[in-house]
């Protein structure tokens, strides 16, 4: 039987999530211009609060997306005031350091509540699975490819329609333009790293579903973000889903021809020539400031 | 050389008659302090005078410490040989790389060597010749000296970094690296082949940290991708040159010896929380000492 | 027989995304000869110098400079041969002493390190008592003197003048144009003068370009710009405010 269908579906259905669980990372890069070396750590922390609620209290994952979503929003809040908004001013690459201190203040702290044991979140739904055609679906999988789509698409209605998204989107255009007309840069950077850290937790949940974490996962997470978040171009809802997929694409062919060893090494490959011969992705998104 | 700096050679010259009287334990941090020393002397030529931030240094740390392990146990070289073989390997293909990659600036520039250093760790691990995952075990050094012997190692390597930093400081062609720094275009319009210079800094920052990789390896004789690759170390070094000050001759290595010893100390107090107290200890050292103590 | 052009400057077109900003540019300059270019912003005369200096690369058409194409060679090339700029925004090298400033290019695209050369340089510009101080501290009028005697450094042929009057009052604009005037019959170096100060341009030079929306609209004597009707359209509303 011809294993390629299967393998579009599998790509189809992981695109989407990494698609959502990319956007804040570029959300955060496109707006704020800056690299965020913790936002897999941040991942990690959602999938963390996820596992500790549905083992303790019982609270199913999906139901505790908004309260992922809560607590990423606050510490995003928290870690732009206390910690970002004092190095904005320097230099870009001081900025990469400081968050690489709070990622790996982060993978230990959890290492040290959780140990390093590999978690995963058990639901009774977890194995189920049902046959299309030439295909085999597993539901869960066909769970967060569309919750993915449908909390993608919020994001995207927000930035489009909302005053909150309007202003966000100009202050990524044109910082300078964006004051002008009186909108506090300030401030949305401040909403910003809410929404893309409150992004980052939530897509926690659907990831401690799909796999097994241990808290020193959060660098590999952060460079399949950034993978994502270049090959779209930044801050633009269509080019996560764009990078989304081409991840989803690169890891399952990857994986399937050439064996797992290999699909971290496929995807800093793709990242590493991306920046080297198209800075700016496919797309044509607009970076902030420099070329 | 000003006053400060020169003070700075006498108590590197002085250390050198120190290591008989240490006990293992210091022996173990001075050596480790050296190592950081040379790799933070070395991107500071990178980025303290250049003004390109290669995060992903450690990238040639691996190449240097690989290729000397894969020559020494699959080809049977003595070391002598497979060290300087190691190290201009890595800054070949530094040299090579160089003109493409450095078109990119600023954190563009630091990522991209950071992915490139994941993706040759990761390399590495799905490799054959190079042990896999699970690494290569070198020979234990028995010769005279005996560990002693890394630690004169390291000693001359950042003995050679620090005159190299202060000959870049004064000398004309450290001129071309600190317009580069200052304004590329304008440099390249004043005469400067930014192209080359800049290479050229880029494949001596290569050069001693492949040094330092292969002296790393067969002091450790075990390595696996993971160690040699590290990110930790490339921002150990980044840390180091923070607290130093970056563009000065004295700076890095005052900050990889604080940083060397601040960190032992704290992991002989705290072993269990260490990575959450140098985590912290980064995040408060950008905070507060953006530019480091040794003033430019 | 002509005297032999120094620059000369075929059909160059350039174009950034869609947008034409020149568009079939071709004039001469003379050995010693002082030209002037002007245009409202936007119109390409930025763009003209960055292609001549060779940061820009043009998408169509030829500049030969003493009578050899340049087209292919890189800014530094182009510096050792004698064409020296400066910027519209000043980038001089600011954590770098104001004597560091001169000794690169002289090091690199002139005759070579001489410190006596270049505070004699300093001297011509007028900043050698400053020579000392970290460059990054002078005033604008300052700067713009150092880009100059870094220009200065590389032995011009010709010099490339982006805006050097633009936010200098009228004291610092009479320097530096005393300043020009005795640098052009000392050295005998060509100059194209980049300006939105006509009347100081109108004191230097017998020649002007008068670009609009990367054309040439009008070349001639500084004098017969009021009369074109075109330069009149294209200025329409922006008249000179100089000193």
């Amino acid at each position: 039987m011809d294993i390629i269908p299967q393998l579009i579906l599998e790509s189809l259905l992981l695109g989407a999530f990494y698609a959502f669980m990319s956007l804040g990372f570029s959300l955060t890069w496109g707006v704020l211009n800056i690299i965020n070396l913790a936002y897999g750590s941040y991942i990690l922390l959602g999938s963390y609060l996820a596992y500790s609620l549905y083992t303790y209290l019982g609270i199913d994952p999906i139901l505790s997306l908004p309260v992922s979503f809560g607590a990423g929003f606050l510490l995003g809040l928290l870690t732009q005031r206390v910690l970002i908004d004092r190095v904005m001013r320097l230099e870009p690459f001081m900025v990469l350091i400081l968050t690489f201190g709070l990622d790996i203040f982060l993978a230990n702290l959890l290492n040290l509540v959780f140990r390093a044991d590999v978690r995963s979140i058990d639901v009774p739904y977890a194995e189920r699975s049902f046959i299309l055609g030439p295909l085999v679906v597993t539901e869960v999988k066909v769970a967060v490819f569309l919750l993915s789509l449908v909390l993608t698409g919020s994001v995207y209605l927000l930035l489009q329609r909302t005053w909150t998204g309007r202003s966000i989107r100009a202050v990524a255009l044109d910082r300078e333009g964006a004051q002008i007309v009186g909108i506090s840069p300030t401030r949305v950077f401040l909403i910003t790293s809410g929404l893309g850290t409150g992004i980052a937790l939530s897509s926690g949940n659907l990831y401690g579903v799909l796999q097994g974490f241990t808290p020193f996962d959060g660098g590999m997470l952060t460079v399949k973000a950034f993978l994502v978040s270049i090959v779209g171009g930044l801050g633009r809802v269509e080019s996560a889903l764009a990078g989304g997929l081409f991840l989803g694409f690169l890891e399952v062919f990857t994986a399937f021809y050439l064996g797992e060893g290999w699909k971290f090494f496929a995807s800093l490959i793709a990242m590493f020539l991306f920046l080297l011969l198209r800075p700016r992705g496919l797309l044509g998104g607009k970076y902030y400031g420099e070329t | 050389m000003g006053r400060p700096e020169r003070i700075l050679l006498v108590l590197l010259l002085v250390l050198l008659i120190f290591p008989p009287l240490l006990t293992q334990y210091w022996e173990r941090v001075l050596t480790s302090a050296l190592m950081i020393s040379s790799l933070a002397l070395a991107q500071n030529i990178l980025l303290g005078y250049t003004g390109y931030p290669a995060f992903g240094c450690i990238a040639f740390f691996g190449i240097g410490g690989y290729t000397t392990a894969v020559l020494m146990k699959n080809y049977g070289m003595p070391f002598w040989v497979s060290l300087p073989a190691g190290a201009l390997f890595a800054a070949l293909l530094a040299l090579i790389i160089a003109p493409p990659l450095m078109r990119l600036k600023s954190h563009y520039f630091a990522i991209t060597t950071l992915a490139l250093q994941l993706a040759l760790g990761e390399f590495v691990a799905n490799l054959e010749f190079t042990g896999g995952a699970q690494g290569i075990n070198l020979p234990i050094y028995r010769g005279p000296g005996g560990y002693l012997v890394f630690f004169y190692m390291f000693w001359a390597l950042t003995l050679f970094s620090f005159l190299l930093n202060a000959y870049i400081d004064k000398s004309t062609f450290g001129y071309a690296l600190k317009a580069i720094r200052e304004d590329e275009v304008a440099a390249e319009t004043l005469g400067v082949n930014t192209v080359i210079f800049k290479s050229i800094s880029f494949s001596v920052m290569a050069l001693i940290t492949g040094f330092a990789g292969g002296i790393y390896a067969y002091w450790i004789t075990y390595i696996d991708p993971t160690s040699m690759f590290d990110p930790l170390l490339s921002v150990k070094v980044f840390v180091a040159l923070l607290i130093g000050g970056l563009g000065t001759v004295g700076g890095p290595l005052v900050g990889a010896f604080l940083l060397e010893i601040l960190s032992e100390v704290l992991w002989g107090q705290f072993p269990k929380v260490h990575g959450l107290i140098l985590g912290l200890l980064i995040v408060l050292i950008v905070l507060i000492i953006p530019s480091g103590i040794w003033r430019r | 027989m002509e005297e032999m052009s120094l620059l000369v400057v075929e059909e160059v077109s350039k174009s950034f995304g869609g947008n034409r900003a020149l568009d079939g540019v071709s004039f001469t300059l003379g050995e010693g000869e002082i030209l002037g270019i002007v245009g409202p912003n936007g119109s390409g005369k930025t763009t003209l110098l960055n292609i001549l200096s060779g940061i820009v690369r043009q998408d169509s058409g030829t500049v030969l400079f003493m009578g050899r194409p340049i087209d292919g060679l890189r800014p530094h090339l182009r510096a050792k041969m004698g064409i020296g700029r400066t910027f519209q925004i000043t980038r001089i090298f600011s954590n770098l002493t104001v004597l560091e400033n001169v000794m690169i290019p002289l090091h690199y695209g002139g005759p070579g390190s001489d410190r006596d050369r270049a505070e004699e340089i300093l001297s011509m510009v007028g900043l050698i008592e400053m020579k000392d101080r970290r460059a990054g501290g002078l005033s604008l009028a300052q700067r713009k003197r150092l880009e100059l005697a870094r220009a200065l450094a590389l032995q011009p042929k010709v010099l490339l003048l982006d805006e050097v009057f633009a936010g200098l009052n009228p004291v610092s604009i009479r320097e530096i144009l005393d300043l020009l005037k005795t640098l052009h019959s000392e050295t005998g170096v060509a100059i194209i003068l980049v300006e939105h100060v006509l009347k100081a341009l109108f004191q230097i030079t017998r020649r002007v370009i008068v670009l609009s929306e990367g054309r040439i609209i009008y070349e001639g004597p500084p004098e017969g710009m009021a009369e074109s009707r075109e330069v009149v359209k294209a200025y329409l509303g922006e008249r000179y405010e100089g000193p």
